[in-house]
């Protein structure tokens, strides 16, 4: 085997397309390196800029009503991962900025794609990308003939002559093929990071171990790629009817499926309309309380209940506001938010259901084509996925309905009584409210989120080691 | 002929299953894509009808309070009130949808086609956008635009890559060179026939959409007729392209890599590195803006009612004169919504121009990306372009400015806002501007231009060199000129083009065999073949290897030493040098000797016609491969085999007769022949190296002399260029060689 892995090694390097693509690729690696961190380094920039300029707003808000300050609201906004420098993931797609005010549960806007023209949808180059993508290509161009060469010259005939069994040549080939595959990926790597801690002075340090991890899963999609490719060169005769059977599998896999389980996805699951969403939403908020109408018969209602509560007597009190040791506003209004998180519950996590059912079906995909596997692993990892976003979204809803709690308990205890809407806290008051805190996944998380892929990912990888091994028996020599 | 090759690739066609199903395949692709169009355009249509059925049932609401309003104190603030009306009229705005939108989405799924028309809208925060999945929009949409850029181009690749190529291996070239008729001809009409194939999915998509589209509101033939052109300029496109790379006759396997890269390239490559770019030079920043303009919207209220109303008098000066019955808090309310309202358009104008300043640059960068500016065109024409949507959202912010005022003025002049003042409010006006797809088309349509330049020329080179006696004189002249320019050029660069390029190629090791060889080469007899037309042949290098031993290390050595050496010298093989290793017949206990002889090929052509007679015998022709020659040669009878060596040597033919004779007087009468040597210098020595024997008291002849003076010159020039390149410090032999033979 180590004979055929260094002979199949120095015929691989020697070819002259082989040099020049490998060059291509570590050019366009430099290039996306440096973009890559270019467009990092902004965004981080960006990002802790609004995030400061946010916090230092809703420091300096002066005096205020507090329930001025819950319309007033909070910014959240789509924070930066060290490890999305190497996978951006759908983070073009995803809102980038979500507002947090009372009485309503927004959704995260401006995605940054909305500020682009169509040929964005050409897509980006990321590193991540060309590992997905573009090695695929190159793995195919450096693979489709190896075996069938040496069939077609004979050299498979005085290799099995020489008494080196097809299993150990089958071995040699891929080995030695994949050697130059995880060599060019690792130099891909190198020149990120490099770029990386060249550039990144004030940004956070690269994570090794999930850089490593990142590192590995992907080697055993490009292991599982060669060792297809190769296994293609061994049972198709003719060198170019190998190539066109890889070219032709790259297209429908990477670029053609994707699509096609996408819009399969969202035919299976479609999203309902906003109008419909928005219709459905304002029925069941409409059987709720309004915080904002003292006329409204809910209202009323719990008025009526927090003087029974207080054991008011409303014969014999001039003005039952002035009686009250609460503000019943502050109250209704929160109980309105208590109502509505539950209306908010109960509708947004149909639209997110479906958006998982939808998403659903290239994580199953996962099985038929390994490249839906990595590239759900590879952003679940570099925590730029749905998944993540998801989980932004979630952790910020529980912060607004927090703060809008804190507000409104604020309102209905603080001093004020009912209808002085002109009632402020003071102007530190707004110190003793906690910043947001921007939710980061650990490894073992990102897994988890990625079990699916990952066991698709290892049974292709199991899938290709047996294959490879009943190969072996019926490679035939000629 | 055209109809004869038509015929054929039919019946082949109809013969190959694999076709039909691939064909078939191909449209059920085309219809799919086609269809996701449809849903898309159907779920947009759908979102429209249903906030515009939405936006007349709140009109007619509205309408009907007006219709009852008793203009009491209390019902003021229900429905008089500028912000509660427009609560109440729940106002959009939807943009126009055009059914070619459904041929190409666009960004269509992302821009928002509903916005609010409530005066205070905020663009920013529009309530109305679709729910997204990020990651639906990350695999992008197969639509039929999609379809045509990325997908046809494949299936045409599939389809024609050997087309030509696969005749040239399975040997068929020869049988079809013989047949009546041009060869050119008959492989582009097999193209042709290959792409109409191709075309065929395009054609039934394209029915399918007039069929699809042709019922639906504001469809417009023209537009439908426009965007399929638009496909057609692609697939001529890449017609164009495969009919430029079959010329260059590749093998199949090359022609499949090539073809592949250039989509590679075109589709992938280029678009992927340009986004890249300017997503770098256009950054999407506009949180802090954001945040800011929150800030803007509060604090506004606040302000001191003086500066309310000195803004809302100077921009509104006819207000004046009635302050005394403006209410102070409908001036707030006014000043403050219109404050709110331009600070929002003041963002939306710095984002919106940022946003046209990349799809500007984008519009330049299609010279290097031509396959943009094909997709722009087809966006163009569907109106589904960041353009369009911005001329929307413009129109939908000067459509909210324009009720603004309206509202207002009438809330502040007017005793109460009636149900005139409510119908007269202004409705939008807004128009689609038609984009000019063509220019996008240009860079596609240059490109298009110069590869059947590219093709023409090469076919009418082709055309000369066989029918140029059939050319009008005017147009062989021209032929011949450019012919002749080329040739030139190529002349000046070919010699130093291939041996340089060849030796800038070798590895390390090689590079030092053939330097070794060629030094060696160039210091003794060997110049007066690499370097002038005196020596057909010249030996250059000896060696002397254990090839017969028995012991194995000893032989493969030598072997490993022959292989390393073959290789080397291989490179420097060219259509005028032929370097081969040849064994010579006797050996020397375990040793073989073998030499490098370096041949000049159009002086070994001309000695062999020169002595056709005495070569015949052996077949040896002018074409004959140099290592028939020399094999033969060197393993005929030893009489044959001086002669040969001596014509081969470059001596004069008395000299080769001499030799030839003296040797069989010689062996006839075991005497020695009597003779002198004719010396001609070489760099290493001035003699011993370009020698020939001559007879004893042999006059110095003509033949002699020009042998003589030639040789001189030429190693005077050797000298002096290796001084000029020793000078330079440039000092590889091959690069030495290769400068020599430029300056003939």
């Amino acid at each position: 085997m180590k004979t055929i892995f260094i002979q199949t090694l120095q015929i691989a390097i020697r070819q002259g397309y082989i040099k020049v693509l490998t060059i291509i690729q570590l050019l366009l690696f430099t290039l996306v390196a440096i973009n890559a961190m270019i467009s990092h380094k902004t965004n981080l920039k960006s990002f802790e800029k609004a995030k400061t300029t946010v916090r230092q707003d809703w420091l300096n808000q002066g005096p205020q009503n507090p329930h001025s300050s819950a319309h007033y609201g909070y910014y959240i906004f789509q924070p930066v991962e060290v490890m999305q420098y190497l996978d951006n993931g759908v983070r073009s797609f995803a809102g980038s900025i979500l507002r947090l005010e009372a009485h309503a549960q927004n959704e995260a806007a401006f995605s940054p794609a909305q500020d682009k023209t169509e040929l964005s949808r050409f897509g980006g180059m990321s590193f991540a990308w060309m590992l997905q993508v573009l090695m695929p290509l190159f793995i195919i161009i450096l693979c489709f003939n190896s075996i069938n060469t040496d069939k077609a010259n004979q050299n498979l005939k005085l290799i099995s002559v020489q008494g080196i069994n097809n299993n150990k040549y089958l071995w040699g080939k891929i080995l030695a093929l994949y050697s130059i595959v995880l060599s060019l990926s690792v130099a891909g790597l190198i020149l990120q990071l490099i770029t990386y801690a060249i550039f990144a002075k004030n940004a956070p340090g690269i994570i090794f171990g999930n850089t490593f991890t990142w590192l590995l899963i992907y080697a055993v999609y490009l292991f599982i790629l060669t060792t297809i490719s190769v296994l293609i060169s061994a049972w198709v005769k003719q060198d170019r009817s190998s190539l066109l059977i890889q070219l032709a599998s790259w297209v429908i896999l990477i670029i053609v499926m994707p699509k096609i389980t996408a819009e399969v996805g969202v035919a299976l699951f479609p999203l309902e309309h906003k109008s419909v969403f928005s219709k459905a939403l304002k029925e069941d908020r409409d059987k709720g309380i309004d915080g904002h109408n003292p006329a409204d018969t809910r209202s009323k209602q719990f008025m009526d209940s927090v003087i029974a509560y207080y054991k008011i007597d409303t014969n014999k009190v001039k003005d039952i506001n002035e009686v009250l040791p609460v503000n019943v506003d502050g109250l209704v209004m929160q109980a309105d938010e208590d109502y509505a998180n539950i209306v908010y519950d109960k509708h947004f996590k149909r639209i997110r259901n479906t958006i998982e059912n939808q998403n659903s079906v290239s994580k199953y995909a996962s099985f038929l084509n390994p490249y839906f596997a990595i590239r759900n692993i590879s952003m679940n990892v570099c925590q730029s996925g749905f998944n993540n976003h998801l989980n932004l979204l979630s952790e910020a809803e529980i912060y607004r309905r927090t703060l809008i709690k804190t507000l409104n308990n604020k309102m209905a205890y603080g001093g004020s009584k009912t209808g002085n809407w002109d009632w402020k806290v003071d102007a530190n008051y707004w110190e003793s409210i906690p910043d947001f805190t921007y939710p980061s996944n650990t490894l073992s998380q990102t897994l988890i989120q990625s079990k699916t892929e990952l066991i698709a990912l290892f049974v292709w990888l199991l899938l290709t080691i047996v294959i490879t091994n009943y190969s072996a028996n019926f490679l035939k020599v000629i | 002929m055209m109809s004869t090759i038509f015929s054929f690739e039919l019946k082949l066609f109809l013969r190959s299953y694999g076709l039909i199903l691939s064909v078939f395949i191909f449209t059920v692709i085309g219809i799919f894509s086609l269809q996701q169009g449809v849903t898309k355009y159907q779920y947009q249509q759908t979102s429209i009808d249903s906030v515009l059925e939405n936006k007349e049932r709140n009109f007619h609401k509205v309408e009907a309070i007006f219709d009852t309003l008793k203009y009491s104190s209390k019902e003021r603030n229900s429905i008089e009130e500028p912000f509660v009306l427009e609560w109440r009229l729940q106002d959009v705005v939807a943009k126009y949808l055009s059914p070619l939108s459904i041929l190409s989405i666009g960004q269509s799924d992302i821009y928002s086609n509903i916005l609010s028309g409530h005066f205070n809208g905020d663009i920013f925060k529009n309530k109305y956008a679709e729910f997204q999945n990020p990651e639906t929009l990350l695999a992008g949409n197969l639509d039929v635009s999609y379809f045509i850029l990325f997908l046809f181009p494949l299936y045409l690749i599939a389809l024609t890559y050997n087309i030509k190529s696969a005749d040239n291996e399975s040997g068929i070239t020869p049988i079809l060179n013989i047949q009546a008729g041009s060869i050119n001809k008959l492989i582009n009409y097999r193209l042709l026939f290959r792409w109409l194939l191709a075309m065929i999915p395009v054609i039934i998509i394209a029915l399918v959409s007039w069929i699809r589209l042709s019922s639906l509101n504001n469809f417009q033939t023209i537009d439908w007729l426009n965007w399929w052109g638009i496909a057609l300029v692609y697939a001529i496109f890449w017609l164009l392209i495969m009919a430029l790379l079959i010329r260059f006759e590749f093998s199949s396997l090359i022609n499949a890599i090539t073809l592949a890269g250039i989509w590679v390239f075109l589709l992938i490559a280029i678009p992927g590195l340009l986004n890249s770019w300017f997503n770098f030079k256009y950054p999407s920043i506009h949180k802090i803006e954001i945040a800011e303009y929150r800030d803007f919207e509060f604090k506004t209220w606040d302000q001191p009612l003086s500066e309310h109303k000195t803004y809302i008098f100077s921009k509104y000066p006819e207000l004046l004169k009635d302050t005394a019955k403006i209410d102070p808090n409908k001036i707030r309310s006014f000043s403050h919504a219109l404050k709110v309202f331009n600070k929002e358009k003041e963002l939306y104008n710095q984002i919106s121009k940022l946003n046209i300043q990349q799809a500007d640059a984008e519009e330049n960068s299609f010279w290097i990306n031509p396959v943009g500016g094909v997709m722009r065109a087809f966006v163009a024409n569907s109106q589904t372009t960041l353009k369009h949507q911005q001329e929307f959202e413009k129109a939908v912010m000067e459509y909210r400015l324009r009720k603004l005022q309206y509202i207002f003025k009438n809330y502040l002049l007017e005793e109460h806002f009636t149900k005139m003042n409510f119908e007269n409010i202004p409705s939008i006006s807004y128009e689609t501007k038609n984009q000019s797809a063509l220019q996008f088309l240009i860079p596609i349509l240059l490109l298009s231009g110069l590869v059947l330049a590219g093709i023409l020329y090469i076919d009418y080179i082709i055309l000369f060199l066989k029918e140029s006696t059939n050319k009008p004189i005017l147009k062989t002249l021209i032929l011949l000129i450019i012919t002749q320019i080329i040739l030139f050029q190529t002349s000046c660069n070919t010699a130093k083009y291939n041996t340089v390029s060849a030796y800038n190629k070798m590895t390390t090791e090689e590079k030092s065999i053939v330097d070794s060889i060629i030094q060696y080469g160039l210091n003794h007899e060997a110049l007066y073949t690499l370097c002038d037309t005196l020596k057909p042949m010249s030996s250059i290098q000896f060696y002397h290897l254990s090839l017969l031993s028995n012991n194995s290390k000893q032989k493969d050595s030598a072997i490993k030493s022959i292989f390393k050496i073959q290789k080397a010298i291989n490179h420097l093989n060219n259509s005028e040098f032929q370097f081969i290793l040849n064994p010579y017949e006797r050996k020397d206990s375990i040793y073989r000797n073998l030499e490098i002889y370096v041949f000049r090929l159009s002086v070994l052509k001309k000695l062999i016609q020169n002595h056709q007679e005495f070569y015949s015998k052996w077949g040896i022709t002018e074409n004959s491969n140099p290592a028939t020659i020399i094999a033969i040669t060197e393993y005929e009878n030893k009489y044959d085999r001086w002669r040969s060596y001596g014509y081969l040597f470059g001596y004069p033919d008395y000299a080769v007769d001499f030799f030839v004779q003296s040797g069989q007087i010689q062996d006839s009468t075991k005497e020695f022949v009597k003779r002198d040597f004719f010396q001609i210098p070489v760099f290493a020595s001035k003699s011993g190296h370009f020698t020939y024997a001559i007879p004893k008291g042999h006059q110095t002849s003509q033949i002699d002399s020009i042998i003589y003076y030639k040789a001189k010159a030429t190693l005077e020039k050797y000298k002096n260029v290796k001084a000029i390149q020793n000078s330079r410090k440039t000092n590889s032999p091959v690069k030495l060689w290769s400068r020599l033979t430029q300056e003939k």
